[in-house]
Formats: structure tokens, sequence, C-alpha cells
């Protein structure tokens, strides 16, 4: 098997078994490679070269003038966008604890008992795939000032009914609890395919040892589910960032600018008002947040490959 | 399996084993309250469903809402619109995955590195941040407004690329060789010998392209301007914005309804492989 033709490469020895048609292999290859290559080239390479460009420009009039850092001062600078990034790190943030923690209690909770307990995994699944422009419109429902079912319930316990989405301290929550509403059973579902893949015997010699639950889920499953934390993690604050549909159909980042997010900031400055170097800024900021995530994830991994 | 099966235990055992259980029923059912909220407001007016209880509800049903929100919006050409660039795209990204996937997987060629960290690229930044950009290009190719532009971003995957080389990779050499061996060209080896044995990524990458496209909002919102291309995310945020003001919420519930309930209908019928495909699709 191992006679390598005159220009093979050395680092790809594993697969000399077809020797003979290296050559054309390698023709066809480029060929096969050739669609998704050319839809990557002008839809994910160039967009990032042409964001980065953009955020040191500024429009005037037709043409677009060199304006150095000046829309990142402003981004940084300006009270508006400033509130912006508080809001989206707050609510980045809020969704990397729920993914983790709610996530974990939701996937103990359907791990146990029956086997096949599918009945009671749909609810979670549902909101899933359900659109969140549905999802929203949904909400807009149960938050509703006067039909609103959770004003409704409110009122029946005796609490104080609220303006949800148009009260600027409670619209931001109100968007979040939408947003844990479709998705924790998303998260959810990686912790329970690590908590299945455990071996039985870890999770049920804890129970008989007379251990609270507490105990068991700090000391044993806690650290057993480690890898899969730090991948919620990782898709949480991903997914997170990239939701905004809900913020559309609710509050379109009202009252107040309190419920504007750095995808919908983006929106309306490039969209809205046409100030595609400010647009163009934030996206480069969030591209460095996700260059970033990359980066740890890689570093990461690297370590659990060499010290595990 | 254990010897301690004092009566006190085994009865905990029972607690421990129908608590949870209880406790999962319960959760499920309050998570369902919106939607069964959604639900009666489809079928029951306003102000019976304000005033009276399930009862009132159940001698008042109609469902005059969903004939009302089809012909307030256009959700007939919405949902041909939806299918279309949904099964459209689907079609053109099996059709790239499963080239790309293979060459990655089974050929030999220089700059195979490279190619493969480009793929990576594109599971680092999602299409979503790149909005701004890509609507530019769209501007310059002359694509605003149509089908082909709404899938452009798409058309090349990377989660479906490196799920469909990890699949070829398993695929034993010897039913390759002995292709070859009969002549058979690369395209032919791809189509007879390794797409009907990777049936499950296949169907695995569908449900999640499906599922996210079917949803997906923001995109088709910017670079759609017609009725004959929008799909129904699109339509259902627009009859919402027109109706908040009106708060025609039967209308409402019966759009949100149209939109979602084929869906729905999917993961009941096929959860299990569902819950897998979301579960590949943490790849990324």
């Amino acid at each position: 098997m191992q006679n390598g033709q005159g220009e093979e490469d050395p680092s790809s020895a594993r697969s000399l078994a077809l020797p003979a048609v290296l050559q054309s292999g390698g023709a066809v290859a480029y060929l096969f490679l050739l669609p998704s290559l050319v839809f990557l080239a002008v839809f994910t390479l160039w967009p990032i070269v042409s964001v980065i460009w953009g955020s040191f420009h500024a429009r005037r009039g037709r043409s677009q003038i060199f304006v150095g850092l000046d829309n990142f001062e402003r981004i940084f600078g300006d009270p508006f966008s400033q509130q912006v990034i508080l809001n989206t790190v707050g609510y980045v943030t809020l969704s990397l604890l729920m993914s983790v923690f709610g996530g974990l209690m939701l996937a103990i909770l359907m791990n146990q008992g029956l086997k096949n307990i599918g009945f009671f995994r749909f609810p979670f699944l549902a909101t899933i795939a359900m659109p969140m422009v549905s999802v929203a419109s949904i909400w807009l429902f149960m938050y509703s000032p006067r039909v609103g079912l959770l004003n409704d319930i409110l009122g029946g316990l005796g609490l104080p009914r609220s303006n949800w989405l148009s009260d600027p301290d409670l619209a931001l929550p109100g968007l979040f609890v939408v947003y844990l509403w479709k998705q924790l059973g998303y998260f959810a579902l990686f912790y329970l395919a690590a908590l299945q893949s455990l071996p039985d015997d870890v999770l049920e010699a804890a129970t008989l040892d007379g251990v609270t639950f507490w105990q068991k889920l700090r000391h044993i499953i806690w650290p057993l589910v480690s890898p899969t934390t730090y991948f919620v993690s990782t898709i949480g604050v991903l997914n997170s960032l990239q939701q905004v549909d809900h913020v559309f159909v609710l509050t379109q980042g009202g009252p107040n600018n309190a419920t504007s997010l750095a995808l919908y900031y983006v929106y309306e400055q490039g969209f809205k008002w046409f100030k595609t170097g400010i647009a163009s800024a934030m996206t480069v900021v969030l591209l460095a947040v996700l260059l970033t995530m990359a980066i740890l994830q890689f570093v990461y991994l690297e370590r659990r490959v060499h010290y595990q | 399996m254990y010897e301690i099966d004092y009566k006190m235990t085994s009865q905990r055992k029972t607690w421990q084993k129908i608590l949870p259980i209880l406790a999962l029923g319960f959760f499920g059912l309050v998570w369902m309250v919106p939607l069964f909220w959604t639900l009666a407001a489809a079928f029951v007016p306003t102000t019976e469903l304000l005033n009276g209880g399930p009862l009132v509800w159940l001698q008042n049903l109609h469902f005059g809402a969903f004939e009302q929100a089809w012909s307030v919006a256009p959700f007939a050409r919405f949902y041909l619109n939806t299918i279309i660039w949904v099964f459209g795209l689907l079609a053109i990204q099996l059709v790239t995955i499963s080239l790309a996937g293979f060459a990655l997987a089974r050929l030999d060629f220089r700059g195979k590195d490279q190619i493969f960290f480009l793929f990576l690229t594109q599971l680092m930044v999602p299409a979503t941040v790149l909005i701004l950009p890509n609507y530019q290009t769209l501007v310059a190719l002359g694509w605003l407004d149509s089908y082909q532009g709404m899938m452009a971003p798409y058309i090349a995957s990377a989660f479906g690329t490196f799920l469909m080389r990890q699949a070829f990779k398993q695929v034993p050499k010897e039913l390759e060789e002995a292709a070859r061996s009969d002549g058979a060209n690369w395209l032919q080896v791809l189509w007879h010998v390794f797409l009907p044995v990777t049936r499950a990524p296949l169907l695995a990458f569908s449900i999640v392209s499906i599922t996210y496209h079917w949803n997906e909002f923001l995109w088709p919102l910017l670079i759609t301007s017609s009725v004959e291309v929008r799909p129904l995310t699109v339509g259902l945020a627009l009859l919402v914005q027109s109706s908040e003001i009106g708060a025609q919420w039967d209308q409402l519930s019966a759009g949100t309804l149209i939109v979602a309930v084929p869906i729905l209908i999917l993961i009941a019928l096929v959860q299990k492989q569902f819950t897998n495909s979301f579960l590949s699709s943490g790849i990324k």
C-alpha cells in the first residue's frame, strides 16, 4: 500500500491507498469543492473583509471617506450605543447562566425514571422548533396589558399588574423570558445526552450512600458534565447574540432604547438610518467577540487533547 | 442489583422515581400554557375569551379567525414562498455538502488544510452577523427580492460539509476500490456507493436545515419587498404589526398557528430523529 508516487505530499501519508488516481483525484477534488468555495468566498470571506473596511469609513453623500476610528469611538462613547452594549452584555450573561443551570436542571428531570418519556419532552422540543416570530407573537398576547394571560394570573394572585413591554425596567427581562421559553429545551438536550452517556452505577451508587441531591449535583454530576458545560456556554452565547426576531415583533428596541441588542442596533443603523459606518463598526465588534470565543474553544480543546 | 432492599429504601426509591416524573409533567404543562392560550384565542372570540371560562369557550368555538387571517394576509402565497425557498435551498445544499464533504474525506489534493480552515471560518462567523455586507453584495449582484438572494449565504454549509465528511470517512475503503476498479468515475462512486450508505446524516442535516430556514426571519425581512417572494415568518410579523393597534387577537393567534403548526407536526412525527439531528448540529 505504501507506494506513494513522486509528488505525493508527505503530510498526507495516511491516504496513500489510491496512488493510481491521485492526479485525477486532485482535479476532481477542486471541481467538487468549487460550488461551496465560490459561495464561501462571496458570502463569508468577502463580507468579513468588506465590513472591516466599512468600519473605518463613513458615508458622505455618495462616497465613502476614511474616518479612522471615529465609528468605534461613537459606539463606545455615545450613551445610546453604550446602553445597547450594556443591554447585550446583560442579556448574553443571563442567557449563559440560563443555558447552563436551567439546561442542566431540566436535563436531570428529563433523565429520571422511564426510558421513553417522549410525551414529557415534547413541550420543550416543540418550542425549539417553532419560529421565533411565532413565539414572539404568542408572548405579545401573553404580555398584553388588557387581554394578556400574565396580568390575569398576577391579578388573580393579588399581585400588581404591569404593562410589561412598555416598562423600561421590565421590557428586557420580558424579552429574555421569551428567549428562555423557546430555547431552554435546546440546551437541556445536550446535557441530557451527556447524562445518558454516564455509566448508570455512578449515579445509582451516589443515591444509595445517602448523599443529598445537591451534594450529588455538585460533586458528581457537575464535574462529569463539565465538557458539555463548556460547549453549552459557547453555543449559549452564540445563540443569544444572534436572536433578535423577538425584538422586532415585541418592542422594536423600545421603550427608551431599553431592549435594543447589538444585532438590532446593526439593523437600525444600517438599514433604517443608513449609517453603514456605524453599523459596520458594531458588526466588527461582534466579529471580535465571536473570534475570541473561537480561540478560547480551540485552546480548551487543545488542552483536553494534551492533558487528558 | 444492590443488596440493600429494606422496605424503607424501596419506598423511598419509588418516590424518588415518581417525584421527578411528576415534576417534569407539571413543568411541561406550565410550559405549554402560552401555546394553549394561543390555541384558545384562535378559536374563541376575544370577548368570550376574556369573560368566560373553558365551558363558555367550548360553546363559542368558531373558525372565522382563520378565514380572516387567511384573507387579510396572503398566507397561501407565503406558504408557497417558504416551501420554495426552504426546500429549494435544501436541494442545492445536499449537492454542495455531498460534493465538498466527499472531496475533504476521500480525495487528496494540495491546499486541503487551507480549504478546511475556510469552511471553519463559516462555523465561527454565522451568516446572521454578516447581514449588512451580504446585503450590499446582493445589491451589487441585483439579487434583492429574490429566492436566490435569500438562499445565497447558506448555499455553502460548513456544518453540512463537516457532517458529510465525517460520515464518508467511515465508509470502508473496499467498497470504494471495488467500484473504482469497475471503471466508475468519482461522481459515480459518490452516487452509487457513498450516498446510499449515508442516508442518516443526510436526513439529520435536512431536518436541521428545514427547521432553521422555515423559521428564519431577519434576513428574508431585509432583502424581500414583494408578496411573491416573502416567506411566512415575514408575513406573520407584518400581520402582527398591522393588527397590534386594532388588537385583533383571534386573527393574530390564528396567523401564529398557521405559521407554527406544520413544524409542530413535523416534530411530533419525528421527535427522536429531531432530537438526534439537533444534537449533531452541536458539532458547531
